[in-house]
């Protein structure tokens, strides 16, 4: 571990970082092992060159002006979100810094292959440089050793929640230590009732498998996934109904792909009964095996992010006026998925007092898609400086 | 429904057909009583949509999830009623179960206790050693499951001695002059598993000192998760303590704090037996349907004992498996299972750090 960084980074979006992350690719593409592993196929697609193009063009640069990374960033990456770790650390590359990475203890066997790949592609001669831009740890939780990498560095970035990044933010001693830092946040999901109402079958299919990748495929516990459903629109109650059920219908058929294990099968029956315990709002109660349960609201809580659902549990609501909604929400919420909203239609949400952190209206399925600015913030321009 | 009618049947005399029927009719009863009385319990089943005042099949009795104790403060009588409240064992920071007593449900408790143990030990009361410290009933507060325990049994007690002392240490001389008194005559051992073996018999072990209590009968419980750990089965639990106390009679109980009082004893073939006034459902974690006979899956237990809170019909988070019905060669009637641990845990996914201590 070294002491304080001085020295200037590389600037960003620099070709030494693409070579690189061109060979990673490939060798991602080309590694059997990978192949398994879906969300590590995802990472290196995301890594491609017209990805990180697109990315360099959002940047609003100005010209006569030079970008360069801040020195070193400390990331601490969650320790369940598979492959967020190197999300992290190759926008931290991008940025133009040399990256110490703290991967958990209790890394997923995905998270292990990944780093044996990006190990492989260093160790080539020509990585060097990039070598010393890259730097893996692992160790049980110990402030101490947190401490001094955090210390040791120019910038931090804190991924994993409330808790952890109130304990990583105690560990700060110098003032000038940029922080990055993702706390608790929520999504939302919002269904045009009237567009889905017309959806042929394989529409309904679609729509239901995008929407399992945006939950079941990370527990339901994403910051980014939705627990509640909101269906807009003011359709006859008997046609509502059957819209519905198609939907919760075509999303049980996806959930038979999800591993349901005997433990989230506890804890999902034990949230839906607390649940429903306290919400006096929750009417109804559907459930498809154990494999997913829809609690129907006829009254929101106060605070949405009050409703908890995991494993394949949801909320539902019907409305036509998503001021409502906007009444229901706090600072928690992050992201909203959609199915045939338009821009209009979500104004009234969107320019809602409480929805200020709200940072992302994407479609349905792309709930978990990385992205340069997460949370209102941009890691490049957090983690890079100007001349 | 008068619980004393069920509190007469014979603890484990009651065969299948007359089991079934019975605990249809008392538990479809209990439902009901706890749907007027139980506000959060009504949201509960009505949201479920269980028709209100329906006659269920014993199978067909909704299910609370053993953690919403922890969650909910659940009670079917006034807050005035309630008489006693018992916490489940949890560690510091952890949340607990909270179950209400009133009298009468207390009192149920205790019979039940009795008349399920006496089908083992005989009934009459019995000199009661118990291993444990004296602090534990000390805290009268908040009422832990260890406690509780211990004051269940000593309905059984002529009288009581605690085998350790305020630190937890062995109290040579209590349990020296305790056996020496009672020589040759039936005692009864009381303790939480781990406690025996770690307090009782290794410490024993370490001082290399053989206790001689053949007329010893010892009953234990609360879990073999700790023993597990250190790769201590039922069997060699049972051979460790008859090498170091002479003990022949060790039988291991399945309980809960949320169903205190039914408690299910281990007979002398080694199975966990369910009584008169409780019984056990294996359910699949896919769908909870019921297993059969022979396939493992998640305890649902269900009681008519609870009547001051709707604890009369709930999943657990323990694996077991029933082995059979009426036919153990023990010669009591009921199902007898076993039980396989808890329901392993998995990690969850996500972006917030659960720290799990």
């Amino acid at each position: 571990m070294q002491g304080e960084i001085k020295a200037d980074g590389w600037p960003t979006f620099d070709e030494r970082v693409f070579d690189f992350l061109e060979d990673l690719t490939a060798a991602i593409r080309r590694d059997e092992e990978c192949v398994g592993y879906p969300e590590i196929r995802a990472f290196g697609f995301w890594c491609r060159k017209t990805n990180l193009m697109e990315m360099k063009a959002r940047m609003n640069y100005e010209p006569g002006k030079q970008y360069v990374g801040k020195g070193q960033v400390f990331h601490i990456a969650p320790s369940n979100v598979p492959v967020m770790f190197a999300y992290s650390l190759v926008l931290g590359l991008l940025a133009g810094n040399k990256n110490v990475v703290r991967l958990s203890t209790r890394c997923g066997e995905g998270d292990k292959q990944l780093c044996r790949v990006i190990e492989e592609v260093l160790a080539q001669e020509k990585c060097k440089e990039m070598r010393e831009h890259i730097q893996i740890v692992q160790y049980e939780r110990n402030d101490e050793i947190s401490r001094r990498y955090i210390n040791s560095s120019n910038a931090c970035v804190f991924w994993g929640g409330d808790e952890t990044v109130a304990r990583m933010h105690t560990l700060i001693e110098r003032p000038g230590i940029t922080e990055v830092s993702f706390p608790d946040r929520y999504g939302l999901c919002i269904l045009n009732a009237e567009a889905l109402k017309e959806y042929l079958p394989e529409e309904m299919e679609h729509l239901a498998h995008r929407f399992y990748n945006d939950t079941y495929v990370m527990d339901q516990n994403a910051c980014s996934s939705p627990r509640l459903v909101v269906w807009y629109g003011d359709l006859e109650a008997d046609v509502l109904k059957e819209t519905k059920e198609r939907f919760w219908e075509a999303l049980y058929k996806e959930s038979l792909a999800y591993p349901l294990e005997e433990d989230k099968v506890c804890k999902k029956f034990s949230l839906l009964a607390a649940s429903v315990m306290k919400h006096e709002g929750i009417t109804k109660v559907q459930h498809y095996d154990n494999r997913l349960y829809v609690a129907e609201m006829e009254t929101l809580p106060q605070q949405i992010e009050e409703l908890e659902g995991r494993y394949g549990f949801f909320y539902e609501y019907t409305t036509s006026d998503l001021k409502q909604i906007g009444n229901a929400v706090g600072e928690k919420l992050q992201t909203i998925t959609i199915a045939e909203m338009s821009e209009e239609a979500l104004q009234p949400l969107l320019q809602h007092e409480n929805a200020e952190n709200l940072a992302r209206v994407v479609a349905v399925g792309q709930a978990l898609q990385m992205d340069m600015v997460w949370d209102k913030k941009n890691l490049i321009e957090e983690l890079s400086k100007v001349f | 429904m008068d619980y004393n009618k069920v509190l007469a049947l014979p603890a484990f005399g009651v065969n299948k057909e007359e089991k079934h029927r019975l605990f249809s009719e008392h538990l479809s009863e209990l439902t009901a009583y706890h749907r007027e009385h139980c506000p959060a319990y009504e949201r509960y089943l009505s949201a479920l949509g269980y028709a209100k005042n329906g006659k269920h099949a014993e199978e067909d009795i909704p299910m609370v999830p053993i953690s919403v104790f922890k969650e909910m403060d659940l009670r079917s009588v006034p807050e005035e009623e309630v008489f006693k409240t018992i916490t489940s064992s949890g560690t510091t920071g952890q949340k607990v179960s909270k179950i209400y007593l009133d009298s009468v449900t207390a009192a149920n408790q205790q019979k039940t206790l009795y008349k399920i143990v006496a089908d083992f030990t005989g009934g009459e009361r019995l000199p009661f050693l118990i291993i444990d410290s004296p602090k534990v009933l000390k805290d009268r507060m908040m009422f832990s499951a260890r406690g509780a325990g211990i004051l269940g049994f000593s309905i059984f007690a002529s009288e009581m001695v605690y085998a350790l002392d305020e630190n937890m240490n062995l109290n040579l001389e209590a349990i020296e002059n305790f056996a020496k008194k009672h020589e040759g005559k039936k005692i009864l051992l009381f303790g939480f598993t781990y406690m025996i073996w770690k307090h009782f018999y290794k410490e024993l072990e370490k001082q290399d000192i053989t206790l001689q209590l053949p007329e010893g009968m010892l009953i234990h419980g609360g879990g073999w998760k700790k023993l597990q750990a250190e790769a201590v089965d039922n069997v060699t639990f049972k051979e460790c303590i008859q090498r170091r106390t002479g003990i022949d009679f060790i039988s291991d109980y399945y309980g809960m704090a949320e169903q205190t009082g039914c408690i299910y004893m281990e007979c002398e073939h080694g199975h966990l037996h369910v009584s008169t006034y409780s019984d056990i459902l294996i359910r699949k974690a896919e769908d909870f349907s019921l297993c059969q006979n022979g396939e493992e899956g998640i305890i649902q237990v269900l009681s008519l004992l609870p009547e001051s809170y709707p604890g009369h019909s709930i999943l657990t988070e323990d694996r077991g498996v029933i082995l059979g019905e009426d036919d153990c060669p023990c010669g009591r009637k009921g199902k007898y299972f076993s039980i396989l641990g808890r329901v392993k845990h998995s990690e969850t996914r996500g972006c917030s750090d659960t720290y799990e201590g």
